[in-house]
């Protein structure tokens, strides 16, 4: 038997004994639990309250105006295909948020534009479950107010939603590579 | 003894004492209290609920028998790797509760009450932690670790 499967056996029957011992005081101790829960866990899990952050952006944000700077929260690639005219790429991810320095840039922008709201928006396809598209405006929109960034909000409904009130858009079919 | 000889030598050990210490010292609230740790285990929602129990009954004495072995340096490399298992299903449990904006604490070392509020820096310590597992069960046990005797007595053994 080679080295690296003995090693892969053997860890294996560190686990296994570990489990074994570990079913043994469970079922021997007072406080233990069963092996298998008769009742599913009351759990509380609450997704991070975005809302208290942020605010829904109104029609009257949607409507092109000079003091609003739009912001993109789709990646880069995204943006480069197609987005509001104006608008500027702070990519968000689901994982990690949006980059220090995205949120400085957009800051700056803010300050240059003497923007006096921000409207973040842009969704992404949600990897396990085909068709179903994740918000990535309000989480995007709640680090920027959180970052200080006033009059921070999020537009619903990602870029299509945005067309569909109206906003112009700038298109490069080709994308990012061209 | 060369100097990267006693380079090698000196992170060996200061990874196993490491990993060590952090497998100690994540098991012990799990183990003493495990109804609560079931409950942080449920509160991922991964796991279907006939398994949410007996994660939480095993991975901590899991960890307890990765941390001794690795302290005593026995199955010090077979050691390392079941920690490399717990830290990539670590990762993926935390990726997953990110991804989907849950805010729970981490229960990795801390009761329910008390823990880590999840956040990527955790997937940054995990992925640390699997690099020294990495490491670890890569290379041959060091000298200050009881596999070396164990290979040694039995090299002279043989030469008897």
């Amino acid at each position: 038997m080679g080295t690296a499967a003995k090693i892969v056996l053997q860890a294996f029957a560190i686990t296994a004994a570990a489990a074994v011992v570990a079913i043994a005081v469970d079922l021997a101790r007072p406080g233990g639990i069963p092996l298998v829960a008769d009742a599913p866990y009351e759990i509380f899990a609450p997704c991070r309250d975005f809302e208290a952050h942020t605010r829904t952006a109104t029609e009257a944000d949607l409507e092109g105006r000079s003091d609003v700077l739009y912001v993109d929260a789709r990646t880069a690639e995204d943006f480069a295909i197609e987005h509001v005219e104006g608008a500027v790429s702070a990519p968000y991810s689901v994982l990690f948020g949006a980059a220090a320095g995205e949120i400085d840039r957009i800051k700056a922008e803010a300050a240059r534009r003497k923007a006096s709201k921000v409207v973040v928006y842009g969704t992404t396809a949600a990897p396990d479950a085909p068709g179903r598209e994740v918000d990535l405006a309000q989480p995007l929109a709640a680090q920027l107010s959180e970052a200080g960034v006033a009059g921070a909000g999020h537009a619903e409904g990602g870029l299509a939603a945005m067309k569909k009130a109206g906003l112009r858009t700038v298109k490069n079919p080709e994308g990012a590579g061209s | 003894m060369t100097t990267r000889e006693r380079i090698k030598e000196g992170t060996g050990l200061a990874l196993r004492a490491a990993l060590a210490v952090t497998f100690a010292w994540a098991c012990f609230h799990k183990i003493a209290d495990p109804r609560d740790f079931a409950l942080q285990v449920a509160t991922y929602q991964i796991l279907p609920l006939p398994l949410v129990n007996l994660q939480a009954i095993v991975l901590p004495w899991v960890e307890l028998f990765a941390a001794l072995l690795l302290a005593l340096g026995l199955f010090t490399r077979p050691a390392a790797l079941v920690t490399c298992g717990m830290n990539v299903m670590f990762i993926a449990a935390i990726s997953m509760a990110l991804a989907a904006h849950l805010h729970l604490q981490c229960g990795c070392f801390a009761s329910s009450s008390a823990g880590e509020e999840m956040n990527a820096w955790l997937i940054v310590r995990d992925a640390l932690l699997l690099l020294a597992g990495a490491y670890l069960t890569a290379a041959a046990p060091g000298r200050l670790s009881l596999d070396r005797v164990l290979e040694k007595r039995r090299r002279d053994g043989k030469t008897r």
